[in-house]
């Protein structure tokens, strides 16, 4: 996700952040990539399946599925009034006209315990300017170039709000959704988030709450067709 | 796939705090010097090189209309419109900063050095809808080498005749100069109810090439 006039065919992507479409008009991310330091940011631009690296290196379309402005945004309201860390979580809702309304999405599960040494996943963004290390990036300078990136690890330990996991992020990431692979399908648990003590990071998972503000923006703007 | 909600809430209930507060992760300041005008920064422009860049525009103007084709504004989509863009320098010290990104939440923040001038952009549309100034720093950014202004701004304040759709928007006007010069206005409409906030946000007009709302492949 990035903001709205910067690419879809410029270069850099600017990326800001990571999302995961989970319905027709839904993108879930985190309330920090909407909503930060008492404002809001300019992150509304929906560029699926980017690739950054494609951009850079080949001077290709880094949008291949092109791009779309989201309607709305939705943010926890404590999230908003305090910027509590239990509370980091958002979304943009497409709109109903969006070519993309159609374009698939993930399942997702509510909850709000019981992760805890299951293996979840997550395949996100890093920001252009990041550094992934050489073997990660084809760059001499090592740059991620919001080129997706991933892993997967136990999940260490969680709480109601949050689970956390010893999985290196890099920023740009944030949002990206964390899954666990159930049968033959992804089930996205929770959003990433950042770091969490010393040397873990953490996900805002999908509890009571969030699965609210992703119910009231689903009916506030319904989805049809496809 | 979804538990009842009852069951959901007794868990959170009985097993968590109130959050800690977040340790934001963004762009924090490092370092800043205050620049005469004719002093170069250390990334190399001076504030009064920057105002050239910013030499004004006169451009073709467009009124917008959202991705499902509603007008955010009063103003007449049909209509060829140009638009002036002047900026000139605005009372106050001209600054160069370096940020860098800190903090335990992973946003990209396109942090680094930047130089920010005190300016007064006006902002004139043919059709009298827009016949502005406002003021904010010029801020060149030197990972992009893209200079932006960036100010919000209340319709009833304006001196044209531009006027939302949506009762109790407010507007935002954005301006870059560069390899390529381009701006918008927009309307924002932020709700709050119900433990959520809600913010709908529009380009009403641009000027220059700007990504349109949806841009298939």
């Amino acid at each position: 996700m990035n903001n709205d006039v910067d690419p879809p065919n410029g270069t850099p992507i600017d990326l800001d952040c990571s999302g995961t479409k989970i319905s027709r008009r839904i993108v879930i991310a985190v309330g920090h990539c909407f909503f930060k330091s008492g404002a809001w940011t300019d992150t509304r631009r929906l560029v699926p399946a980017a690739d950054g690296i494609a951009d850079s290196e080949l001077g290709a379309d880094p949008s291949p599925h092109g791009s779309t402005t989201s309607q709305w945004r939705y943010i926890r309201g404590d999230w908003m009034d305090h910027e509590w860390t239990n509370y980091d979580f958002g979304l943009m809702v497409l709109y109903n006209d969006s070519a993309l309304k159609c374009w698939w999405w993930h399942a997702w599960q509510e909850n709000s315990s019981g992760l805890t040494q299951d293996d979840v996943l997550l395949y996100g963004y890093p920001g252009e300017f990041q550094d992934c290390g050489g073997a990660n990036s084809p760059h001499d300078d090592d740059f991620c170039f919001a080129s997706i990136y991933g892993m997967g690890d136990p999940v260490i330990t969680e709480g109601a709000y949050r689970f956390h996991y010893y999985m290196d992020t890099q920023p740009g990431m944030s949002g990206t959704g964390v899954y666990k692979i159930e049968g033959s399908e992804r089930v996205v648990y929770g959003s990433h988030r950042g770091d969490y003590g010393c040397c873990m990071t953490d996900a805002s998972r999908l509890n009571g709450g969030n699965t609210d503000l992703i119910q009231d923006a689903q009916s506030d703007h319904p989805g049809d067709g496809c | 796939m979804i538990f009842p909600r009852t069951f959901t809430a007794l868990l959170i209930g009985a097993a968590s705090p109130l959050g800690c507060k977040s340790e934001s992760g963004e762009c924090q300041v490092v370092s800043s010097m205050t620049l005469t005008d004719d002093e170069k920064s250390p990334s190399g422009t001076s504030p009064a090189e920057l105002l050239q860049l910013s030499k004004p525009e006169n451009a073709a103007f467009l009124w917008d209309l959202g991705l499902d084709g509603s007008n955010p504004t009063n103003a007449g989509i049909e209509e060829e419109v140009s638009v002036a863009v002047t900026t000139e320098r605005a009372s106050g010290s001209a600054q160069y900063v370096v940020t860098e990104q800190v903090g335990n939440t992973e946003q990209d923040g396109n942090c680094g050095p930047s130089l920010h001038v005190p300016v007064r952009l006006s902002l004139t549309t043919s059709d009298g809808a827009l016949e502005e100034a406002f003021e904010a720093d010029l801020i060149l950014r030197y990972a992009t080498g893209v200079a932006s202004f960036d100010s919000s701004f209340a319709f009833e304040d304006l001196n044209g005749w531009l006027t939302p759709v949506a009762a109790g928007a407010d507007g935002e006007v954005h301006a870059e100069f560069g390899e390529e010069v381009r701006g918008w206005v927009a309307v924002v409409v932020t709700l709050t109810s119900d433990g959520a906030a809600r913010e709908n946000w529009t380009m009403a007009g641009h000027w220059g090439d700007v990504a349109p709302p949806e841009d298939a492949p």
